[in-house]
């Protein structure tokens, strides 16, 4: 018997044949093996045709709606940044109105800024630190995840083996993220005084005791840091205290609080923090350097003493094998006291003013090079990709809005930079990303000139003209008020924030008519 | 939407209480317009067609007998709805444009369905290559596969034969083969 045509088959399947020929078609069916393909191919498709019509669309509209709610998070940023914006205004107006003998009040002046840095730092170290680094590891790795599994679906419609290559690839980037994230807890970190470190020693806690030897570098973490013992290599601390009473062979470098060198240190001394105290035991062979709001010397110190402090004193016994540099705002806040031994210059360097920027020929000329290299940028951007200057913003809440958005596109990358230069795999990465990030950094500006230029030009008779003077006067435009005195740094920064914001919004839009045009 | 809730949003609905219409709307709009889409094709038109079918509702609704499903129901007006709508488009066309008349169907041997639907996991593309389908093409499709109608049902509706139902739902399918198949090799390359 003949097989049937594929029209008999296709009504077959539809159940739609009359009795007598569904019989007839029946039988041949469990004679012949690829008619009963074909029919079984048929129902498949039949079946499959009927659940792709009947399961609704992804409807964009619907996908927009969790853009609308973070668009409340976005007014948030917005509104926090304008505070804070405020604030420092309001901040630097008083800096000016304070007269000088009350200066030491002012928290942004010399003496107190360390002070009150390390205060804020330390404060995150004891109450927020580890909470903080819990809840951005768990973002990062919800991020992250959530990438990776948004990528590989869309990537499985189209190749299944890049599934397998995505799995393979989050495995290793799981593996490596959990061996570098292992580290040491404790309340109480101690080297015994008998025992020894054969290698550099990574500690962190409230309190780091090292009482014993350790043979490589010490990297302290804690509120508080005591050396009693020996150090071979250098000390790297970073604490609210540290005191180091033993020997340290190679270089301190700290970013403390209050530093107290009690102890023999072979090399130098490199503080950045509140208070530097180099008691009368103390003994630097090399040479000292302290950005810090004060520092006190009563010991001995090989070669230099540089300070860039509020107050710098030098009590007896006191020496100084090299030259003493203080920076320091008044030349009174420089105190040696009589006895005490500085073998080479003592030199104290105030605050020059510095004569006005705008003063200078080169300043304008440097900005009309800069402008050039801006239009230049612009003009080959907009060659390259012109969807990216579409852009249009019709209401002063949509301004807001996409700084806010901004402002994310500002923060977030090199947190994800962070998060991924943790783990090996993830280096190259990070690396590419932050290149990626710094440009747009710099262009970020040209998207708002083009916006403004095109803003000032268009007008209602008038199809824009030409793009090159567009955006030649946006940027006339942004450069000049970016260079006003006072406000030029708020203003770059808004423009910086509305730029992100507004190539964000492009690329991505541009992005997903990409996906669903393909 | 539960059976029992249905009802009861239903009984309000017919009579005419707002908030009833809404939950309606809400739960029945995507398939109602996505049936739109299918019939109506890539002329468009599905948007305000199922807008039109909400705001008649209330309305219609007073005919509606419970012995039919009520998404059923709706789905059948719909289909009318937009059938009625595609009839007035001819007309507006033969009017206005004169179509050539059709030639003999392209005998051409397609591609077995088992390559090419089964295996295109894309659904969008499938909705996209249905929707650009010529119209006696497209909609015997929809009636059968959406609505799940028979080929006699399909027949009163278009005024067409069983066979011709029969005939026209083959071609379609073998047509939207082609046409996926032409879409995947464009994809490829």
């Amino acid at each position: 018997m003949s097989c049937y045509s594929e029209l008999t088959y296709s009504l077959h399947a539809d159940h739609e044949l009359p009795p007598e020929e569904t019989r007839q078609v029946e039988a041949h069916l469990a004679a012949c093996a690829p008619c009963r393909a074909l029919v079984e191919g048929l129902r498949a498709e039949n079946l499959f045709l009927a659940e792709v019509m009947q399961t609704p669309e992804d409807e964009p509209a619907v996908a927009v709606t969790p853009v609308q709610n973070a668009s409340s998070l976005i007014r948030i940023f917005a509104i926090l940044i304008a505070v804070s914006a405020g604030l420092k205004i309001v901040t630097e107006w008083i800096a000016t109105l304070v007269p000088g003998s009350l200066s030491w009040l002012d928290p942004f002046g010399p003496a107190l800024r360390w002070t009150l840095g390390f205060g804020v730092l330390n404060y995150l170290i004891e109450e927020g630190a580890a909470m903080f680094v819990s809840v951005l590891t768990t973002l990062g790795v919800l991020v992250f995840a959530l990438l990776i599994v948004r990528a590989g679906l869309s990537l499985a419609q189209r190749r299944p083996a890049a599934i397998v290559l995505l799995a393979i690839l989050a495995l290793v980037l799981g593996l490596t993220a959990a061996s570098a994230a292992e580290r040491r807890t404790g309340e109480v970190v101690s080297v015994p005084r008998d025992q020894t470190v054969n290698d550099s020693l990574l500690a962190g806690g409230d309190v780091v005791n090292i009482d014993g030897n350790v043979v490589g570098n010490l990297f302290a973490w804690a509120r508080r840091v005591a050396v009693k013992g020996t150090v071979k290599g250098d000390v790297i601390a970073f604490a609210q205290t540290l005191d180091v009473d033993g020997t340290v062979e190679g270089n301190v470098y700290v970013f403390a609080q209050f530093a107290n060198i009690r102890g023999h240190v072979a090399r130098g001394v490199y503080s950045f923090g509140g208070h530097v105290q180099l008691d009368s035991a103390s003994q630097v062979d090399g040479e000292v350097f302290a950005a810090s709001s004060s520092t006190e010397v009563r010991g001995t110190i090989g070669k230099h003493l540089s300070a860039y402090s509020g107050h710098v004193e030098l009590w007896t016994p006191a020496r100084v094998g090299g030259d003493v540099e203080a920076h320091v705002a008044k030349a009174k806040n420089l105190f040696v006291e009589p006895g005490v031994v500085i073998a080479g210059k003592t030199e104290t360097f105030l605050p020059t003013r510095r004569p006005s920027r705008y003063a200078r020929p080169g300043f304008y000329l440097m900005q009309g090079v800069r402008l050039a290299a801006a239009l230049l940028t612009g003009l080959v951007l907009y060659w390259l990709f012109p969807i990216l200057f579409a852009a249009r913003l019709d209401k002063a809440s949509s301004v807001l809005l996409t700084m806010g958005l901004g402002f994310l596109v500002l923060v977030a990358p090199p947190i994800a930079a962070l998060i991924a230069a943790v783990t090996l795999v993830g280096l190259p990465l990070a690396l590419l990303g932050a290149g990626l990030w710094l440009a747009c950094l710099y262009v970020a500006k040209i998207f708002v000139a083009a916006l403004i230029g095109q803003g000032i030009r268009r007008s209602p008779l008038s199809q824009p003209k030409s793009f090159a003077l567009d955006l030649l006067i946006g940027l006339a435009i942004v450069f000049v008020a970016s260079n006003l005195p006072y406000l030029g740094g708020w203003i770059r920064f808004l423009v910086l924030l509305l730029g992100l914001g507004l190539a964000f919004i492009q690329a991505r839009s541009h992005w997903q008519r990409g996906t669903t045009a393909m | 939407m539960e059976e029992a809730t249905l009802r009861e949003v239903l009984r309000q609905g017919r009579a005419g209480e707002k908030t009833a219409l809404a939950d309606l709307y809400r739960c029945f709009y995507r398939r109602v317009l996505g049936l739109c889409r299918y019939l109506l094709g890539c002329e468009g038109g599905a948007e305000d067609a199922a807008s039109e079918i909400f705001a008649r509702l209330p309305e219609a609704m007073k005919s509606y007998d419970s012995a039919l499903p009520f998404p059923r129901w709706l789905l059948s007006v719909t289909s009318h709805y937009c059938l009625d709508l595609l009839r007035r488009r001819r007309l507006e066309q033969r009017i206005f444009e004169p179509r050539e008349a059709e030639g003999p169907e392209p005998v051409v041997a397609g591609p077995s369905p088992l390559e090419t639907l089964l295996f295109n996991e894309r659904k969008d593309a499938v909705r996209a290559a249905i929707s650009r389908l010529p119209e006696h093409y497209r909609v015997p499709l929809v009636l059968r596969y959406y609505n799940e109608l028979s080929y006699d049902e399909i027949g009163a509706r278009l005024g067409l034969s069983r066979t011709r139902v029969g005939i026209a739902i083959f071609r379609s399918k073998r047509e939207l083969r082609r046409a996926l198949t032409m879409a995947n090799k464009e994809g490829r390359q």
